[in-house]
């Protein structure tokens, strides 16, 4: 099964304060990926990369089999796109942005375009002008959906969004993908949106993919353990370090990545000096993952682990 | 894809387009009805040309408003969503600049066709004098060869400069300007004079500007 | 006239002699001192004339002592030499060498008699910046001078067509018979744009005649052709039928204060036909139907078509000589009139039809340009 996105080696430069840094990443097909990160880290640079609108300095981009930028437009007809803010004609009414979308995609459905106006409460003849923010996220996620894309990228789709809304967009593409099997690459920076239909996840921060794991890796993988005598050094540990906390005169808490029970031994035996007690291992939730990640890839980039 | 694009533009400049086809369909009669009244004896082929001949900048200034609102106003709907609409669709950005060219240019036919329709009217109409000819076919062509120019660049300078292309073209004229004089100083203003005149006459790209726009001459 | 009257009308007589007298009186002596200041206002003007003459030729010595001189068929260009510029000087030289050549081929011996009649020459020349010179050129006239510019590099051909064109003769001086025909300068090259004006002028007048001549009718042309003096003339020149638009054309010339033309321009306006005619017979500019320089070429057109005699034959002719042009011309060149004027009429015509360019290079123009504007359009993707 090839991929259904590809890059290797993403170079990318917006100015002189923020630039994309040899960027890897690889959205398996049919996969849901969830591309976490806070606001600024890179998510619609890279997602407007992998569309083509933007070129990239050095790095391969591949998008179901077509190269990007050059084939853009080949990959373009089977990827539904949502962007972040409304793209479309907003002096057109809403029949005459689907009728101009329509025009674009020889696989546009139109009866599940009609489906979904109904379904999301539009009209034809409103005016975008006169939308919602609501109703035109609903509008472009019909419009991504109608035209039955094999990869749907969708860009902070329910930023700024009500719980309801929220829910009723998501399940819509839930719905979409479970009948179709279309992979999908969303991007967010709402952590527990994500863990509801995400299988894959991919966490940027400051132009830098620093964790693609399954979403299960992800739940249960990172820990807060705390240490009574915690070695000064780590070498050849089974798992990785993300930060590590001084509480007490002896105790320690550390946080890591890809814990499994078994480690505990590691610490008896292996580590430098076999004197070191697991005291607790706790589980973080989602959020104080993400959140744990993106400190220690900091710490890591600063030197200070 | 091309009808719906030709749809959206139609849509955004209809009342443009209207309003030069109105224009242009009445100006041969007003041309006219201004040679007319201006003197006495309506037959004499003097007055007549002095009436055609004072409408032509109606004409000229008709073709260049309306081939700047026509090539602009497109490109701020698409650049108030910074173009992502047309960068997510699937076709090449040059297909769809050149959909977008089309289409402009098209709807631009409308007034042309409409000069003519309104030229052969008021022909038809009126009676001119023999040492005169009509040439309601010239004047429609070169109203539209105008139009397409004025077109062609304004859209051309929007889809280049994008939203600084008001600040370039003020640069460029001013620049222009600046340049002429300093020629002009240095005694070099054959540069300006040959600059000029490979600008306005055949085959420079104001030369259907300086042209003639006479529905009626001799 | 009664009596009464008559006295009346000797008392104001005798009152107007007396005021008349008592006011001539006093400014007899004013109107004295008067010529005086102006014989010496007209004194001061001649010595200041002078001194600025010398001064000219004081300057122009000094030029030309730093210059080459060239000279061909009355034209003389001064130019200043420069560093690297002898190979186009020669250029020069060798285009008015042509020139000259030219006019000696078309005019024979009779050039010589156009040379001294040169109504312009060129005296005077100014290497600029970096690409062209201009040329100065004053006139025979005191006081008229202008300048020219001759672009680089100098093309030899170029400088042959200027010294035709420029080496233009003065037709009153040289052929007075045609003095109030056909202006001053009688052009040796025919220019189509003097035939193009002659025929736009044709078939644009408010004559009748002038029109049907310029559709084929070669009677008209010979009336419109013709010089004509007094109230004659505009009956020869216009029908009936033209006089309301010819005095409409010169009704903007009436000044406010002059009530009796706007008296006969509302008439004219109300649809008096007499009113009208009146009206234009008032204008003393009501004039011929064609100006001067289509009407040179029409001389020019005769001298082309005959042998270089002809020009000597023009010039014998008498000063006070035949109204009618077409003959006089006919004689000369030994052409018959008709064919005089057919010919003439026809090149008019023909030159205006071919000065209406095809509308296909338009096409073509704005193709291309419109294709390298798109072509530039799509250049910058944005992002």
């Amino acid at each position: 099964m090839t991929d259904a996105i590809r890059i290797r080696g993403l170079t990318w430069k917006a100015g002189t304060d923020f630039a994309l840094r040899d960027l890897d990443l690889t959205v398996p097909t049919g996969a849901i990926y969830g591309f976490l990160g806070p606001n600024g880290s890179g998510k619609t640079s890279t997602i407007r990369l992998l569309l083509g609108m933007q070129q990239a300095e050095r790095g391969s981009i591949d998008v179901l089999g077509h190269q990007v930028p050059r084939d853009a437009h080949l990959a373009l007809a089977r990827i539904g796109y949502v962007p972040e803010r409304l793209h479309l004609y907003q002096t057109l009414t809403v029949g005459e942005n689907i009728r101009f979308r329509r025009a674009f995609y020889p696989t546009f459905d139109d009866a599940e375009s009609t489906r979904l106006l109904k379904h999301f409460g539009l009209r034809e003849h409103q005016l975008l002008s006169k939308l919602s923010k609501g109703e035109s996220g609903k509008l472009m996620m019909l419009l991504a959906l109608a035209q039955r894309p094999e990869l749907l990228v969708l860009d902070e789709p329910t930023d700024g969004l009500d719980p309801v809304l929220r829910r009723e967009l998501l399940s819509s593409l839930v719905d979409y993908v479970s009948a179709n099997g279309a992979t999908v690459f969303i991007s967010s920076h709402l952590v527990h949106e994500q863990e509801r239909i995400c299988d894959w996840v991919g966490v940027m921060d400051q132009g830098r993919l620093i964790a693609e794991l399954p979403m299960q890796e992800f739940r249960s993988g990172i820990k807060r353990v705390r240490l009574a005598q915690a070695p000064a050094a780590l070498v050849g540990a089974p798992f990785t370090l993300l930060s590590r906390e001084t509480v007490s005169e002896r105790v320690e808490e550390w946080v890591v990545r890809g814990w499994r029970p078994e480690m505990q031994q590691w610490f008896a035996q292996d580590a430098a000096t076999g004197t070191t007690e697991v005291r607790d291992v706790l589980d973080c939730d989602l959020e104080e993952s993400f959140v744990e990640l993106l400190r220690g890839a900091r710490l890591q980039r600063e030197g200070a682990l | 894809m091309f009808r719906q694009i030709l749809f959206t533009q139609l849509r955004w400049t209809r009342t443009m387009i209207a309003a030069m086809a109105v224009l242009t369909f009445l100006t041969p009669a007003m041309a006219w009805w201004l040679g007319a009244t201006r003197v006495l004896n309506p037959l004499s082929p003097r007055a007549i040309m002095a009436g055609f001949q004072s409408v032509s900048m109606i004409l000229i200034i008709t073709s260049l408003l309306g081939a700047f609102l026509v090539a602009a106003y497109p490109w701020t709907q698409d650049a108030a969503a910074k173009h992502v609409l047309p960068l997510s669709l699937p076709v090449t950005w040059r297909h769809y600049v050149a959909m977008r060219f089309g289409a402009g240019a098209l709807t631009l036919v409308l007034p042309a066709l409409t000069l003519w329709l309104g030229s052969v009217a008021t022909l038809a109409l009126i009676e001119i004098p023999s040492t005169l000819r009509a040439y309601p076919g010239t004047l429609a062509l070169r109203f539209l060869l105008a139009t397409l120019m004025a077109y062609s660049g304004t859209f051309a300078l929007q889809y280049i400069a994008g939203r600084r292309s008001a600040i370039v073209m003020l640069v460029v004229l001013l620049g222009g300007l600046v340049l002429g004089l300093v020629l002009q100083f240095a005694g070099l203003n054959f540069i300006v004079e040959r600059f000029f005149e490979f600008l306005t006459t055949s085959p420079g790209p104001l030369a259907v500007f300086a042209a003639d726009w006479k529905l009626v001459d001799v | 006239m009664s009596e009464r009257a008559r006295v009346l009308r000797r008392r104001l007589c005798a009152c107007a002699l007396v005021a008349g007298g008592l006011g001539v009186a006093g400014p007899v002596r004013a109107q004295s001192d008067l010529e005086a200041l102006k014989a010496r206002a007209e004194t001061a003007k001649v010595r200041s004339a002078a001194a600025t003459a010398a001064y000219r030729t004081a300057s122009a010595r000094a030029r030309m002592a730093r210059s080459d001189t060239v000279r061909a068929a009355g034209l003389e260009v001064i130019v200043v030499p420069r560093l690297g510029s002898a190979l186009e000087n020669a250029r020069l030289a060798d285009g008015l060498e042509r020139g000259r050549s030219l006019l000696r081929q078309r005019w024979g011996s009779a050039a010589d008699v156009l040379v001294d009649t040169t109504s312009w020459r060129l005296v005077g020349s100014q290497w600029r910046l970096a690409s062209l010179q201009a040329l100065t050129l004053a006139s025979g006239q005191a006081g008229r001078r202008t300048s020219i510019e001759v672009r680089r590099p100098i093309d030899p051909a170029r400088v042959e067509r200027f010294v035709l064109r420029h080496a233009g003769t003065n037709i009153t001086r040289a052929i007075p018979a045609l003095e109030g025909f056909a202006g001053t300068d009688l052009p040796l090259d025919e220019p189509p744009e003097t035939y193009e004006t002659a025929a736009r002028e044709l078939a644009l007048s408010w004559s009748s005649p002038a029109r049907r001549c310029y559709a084929g009718s070669i009677p008209d042309c010979r009336r419109i052709l013709t010089r004509a003096h007094g109230q004659s003339r505009l009956d020869i020149w216009y029908d009936p039928a033209d006089h309301r638009a010819v005095a409409t054309a010169h009704a903007g010339d009436i000044v406010p204060t002059d009530t009796v033309r706007h008296r006969l321009r509302k008439r004219c306006n109300d649809g008096e036909d007499a009113a009208c005619t009146a009206l234009m017979r008032s204008f003393p500019e009501a004039r011929f139907p064609l100006s001067t320089n289509p009407r040179a070429t029409f001389v020019s057109h005769a001298l082309a078509r005959s042998d270089s005699a002809a020009f000597s034959r023009l010039r014998a002719a008498p000063a006070e000589g035949t109204p009618d042009v077409v003959a006089l011309l006919s004689g000369a060149t030994g052409i018959s009139e008709d064919s005089l004027i057919a010919g003439w009429r026809d090149r008019a015509h023909d030159t205006l039809s071919r000065s209406r360019p095809p509308a296909l290079p338009l096409v073509a123009g704005t193709a291309v340009w419109g294709l390298i504007l798109f072509g530039i359009s799509t250049r910058r993707r944005p992002s």
